[in-house]
């Protein structure tokens, strides 16, 4: 299969604190996916175990396996990922604060690849960063840290971008065209995205399909408009409750359907 | 607004060496002065410039390591005494011409930092800084027996070194050798700054994570920059040796890895010319100070004890420049060129 395979992935925290058991997702190519969840549902766990970044010690993957066009990923480390064109776009750390936007983008080692014809694609799709090039990273606001994590991100030429909280702490309007980019690279350079998000609303909005995580599974899956319409995720992830405020009872009800499908 | 300033027209000018018209004329005036220097100053300070210039070798090799990949090192002063002893032994046993020695320090500075890389791979911060000053001591106490079992307890002498016919003997001759050597390390770290090595090493000082997630092999090219750095002083330790004339392991403190920090500190960390700088002014220093104790009205018990008075300014300049200006001379060049650069305005306008 041509695109990303994750398989009945499991990861344990210091041989103690089980964050995934069992997550199976497809990223099929030239697709975005979501995988939403709340707080510590293992999101990211999901994306640094493909990215190879989980050292082993004291966070491992212990079981499942990780294939990107039939070729296993986990165990390979961190660069070699990134060969193979899986780039991850982190949540936190993820620009040099003190360097300059060039020299950002610059970072990456692309051996043998034409890297100036590469950045003047990355200031066409982010044309805010041109007038900014010569400035320091760390004075960027929110909104430009993350358009130039996404443009150094495709300096490595991805093939697969693992995308981490994009949306955290930006402004609806800065989210709103942060999607459009994704989009533009899917259907302009054929670049799939995992796209992990708290965010649902935004990411249903640009998501070609949807997993949603709890407590290290997958509890339901489908297209946008399935999770859309569905019941439960109205309730507990889109905020539109059908019943008007949370009660207790409802919560109970919640346990049990999340109980029958996990 | 005046319509100046460098307007690049291409991306590829983002990748350039000569970025622009300003550098080219400061590298031109630089050389020409550097030409000039020893015809228009006595033998002593052309002497003082030389130590400086080795000096300079050995502050550039360190910022490769502290200022471009961020791992704290404080063998210093080991690995130049390891370049200096490898001259002194090769030298002392079997007499052979520099042109041997000095690849051999190299040499020798490469498995120095394969040996000292590699298990920097695990540690971080300051449990990396204890394993590299761990390793001064371990070179230390390896030269000291060597020169208490080989060659009595003063040192080893070497020879003024010749090539062919010709022996680098005097002042000025050594100068021009330094100049060159210099002025290759500079470009080899210029060079080194904006290769892919050299995006790495930042990448990774900033943050490993991140670097990791770009597709850099973190530990391949943490070791590299062991590896590079420690030749290199082993090289400025060996040429030292050389212009020296003798090796002794007295001479290898760990005073001398201070002052080295301090070099790049005060110049600037992660900057060529701020190495550069750092590693004249630390060098011409003690003897500023030693003239200005001589001249100025000062109590004569200064004069008895320099050495307490040059350690002492040294202590509040570093001190100074940590707590007023801890991007170094550097920064302040910057600002100063910055101040002439936007005249009359006070800053830079906005996009």
């Amino acid at each position: 299969m041509r695109g990303l395979r994750v398989d009945n992935l499991e990861s344990v925290y210091n041989k103690a604190v089980t964050a995934l058991s069992g997550v199976s997702l497809e990223v099929p190519e030239g697709r975005i996916v979501a995988l939403v969840g709340v707080n510590g549902s293992g999101k990211s766990t999901t994306l640094n175990a493909i990215a190879g970044l989980l050292p082993g010690d004291p966070q491992a993957v212990t079981g499942g396996g990780v294939w990107f066009d039939d070729e296993r990923l986990d165990g390979l480390p961190p660069h070699e990922v990134v060969r193979r064109g899986v780039v991850l776009v982190p949540e936190r750390e993820k620009i040099f604060e003190t360097l300059t936007v060039a020299e950002n983008l610059q970072a990456s080692v692309a051996k043998g690849r034409d890297q100036a014809a590469r950045l003047a694609e990355v200031f066409e799709l982010f044309p805010d960063l041109v007038p900014r090039k010569a400035s320091i990273a760390g004075y960027l606001s929110g909104g430009q840290r993350q358009m130039l994590a996404l443009g150094r991100a495709l300096l490595c030429y991805p093939r697969l971008l693992l995308v981490d909280e994009m949306t955290l702490g930006l402004a609806p309007k800065v989210i709103a065209e942060l999607l459009t980019r994704l989009v533009q690279m899917r259907d302009g350079l054929g670049i799939s995205v995992l796209l992990v998000e708290q965010n649902v609303t935004a990411a249903l909005e640009v998501a070609d399909y949807g997993y949603i995580l709890e407590k290290g599974r997958i509890v339901f899956h489908g297209t946008p408009d399935k999770l859309r319409s569905h019941e439960d995720v109205k309730e507990f992830y889109l905020g539109l409750g059908v019943a008007g405020a949370r009660s207790y009872r409802d919560v109970k009800q919640y346990r049990r359907t999340r109980r029958w499908w996990g | 607004m005046r319509a100046s300033g460098y307007f690049k027209t291409r991306y590829d000018f983002d990748f350039g060496f000569w970025e622009t018209p300003f550098r080219r004329f400061w590298v031109v005036a630089g050389l020409c002065g550097m030409v000039a220097f020893p015809f228009s100053v006595s033998g002593f300070w052309i002497g003082v410039v030389n130590l400086a210039a080795i000096a300079a070798i050995g502050a550039l090799a360190l910022n490769l390591l502290v200022g471009y990949t961020g791992q704290l090192s404080l063998g210093h002063a080991g690995f130049l005494a390891a370049g200096a002893f490898t001259v002194g032994i090769l030298v002392g046993q079997w007499s052979l011409p520099i042109w041997l020695t000095l690849p051999a320090a190299i040499v020798v500075g490469m498995a120095l930092g394969v040996l000292v890389g590699v298990p920097a791979l695990r540690l971080r911060g300051i449990y990396l800084s204890i394993s590299t000053f761990a390793a001064y001591f371990v070179i230390l106490s390896l030269v000291i027996e060597y020169q208490s079992l080989f060659s009595g307890s003063s040192g080893v002498l070497i020879p003024a070194p010749q090539i062919g016919s010709w022996i680098f003997r005097g002042e000025r001759s050594w100068y021009f050798v330094l100049m060159a050597l210099v002025g290759l390390a500079t470009l080899l770290c210029l060079n080194l700054k904006r290769s892919h090595i050299g995006r790495a090493w930042l990448a990774i000082r900033e943050r490993e994570l991140a670097a990791s997630a770009l597709g850099i092999n973190v530990s391949f090219y943490k070791v590299m920059a062991f590896v590079i750095s420690t030749a290199m002083t082993t090289f400025a330790g060996a040429l030292g040796a050389y212009y020296a004339g003798f090796v002794s392991a007295e001479a290898f403190t760990f005073l001398v890895t201070v002052e080295y920090l301090t070099m790049i500190l005060i110049g600037g960390l992660g900057s060529v010319l701020g190495a550069l700088l750092g590693a004249l002014f630390v060098t011409v220093l003690p003897f500023l100070v030693e003239r200005a104790v001589e001249v100025l009205p000062v109590p004569a018990t200064f004069k008895t004890h320099l050495f307490a008075v040059q350690i002492g300014v040294f202590a509040i300049l570093m001190l100074g420049f940590l707590m007023f200006e801890p991007r170094g001379l550097v920064r302040i060049w910057g600002r100063i060129r910055a101040y002439f650069e936007l005249w009359p305005f006070k800053y830079r306008p906005l996009q």
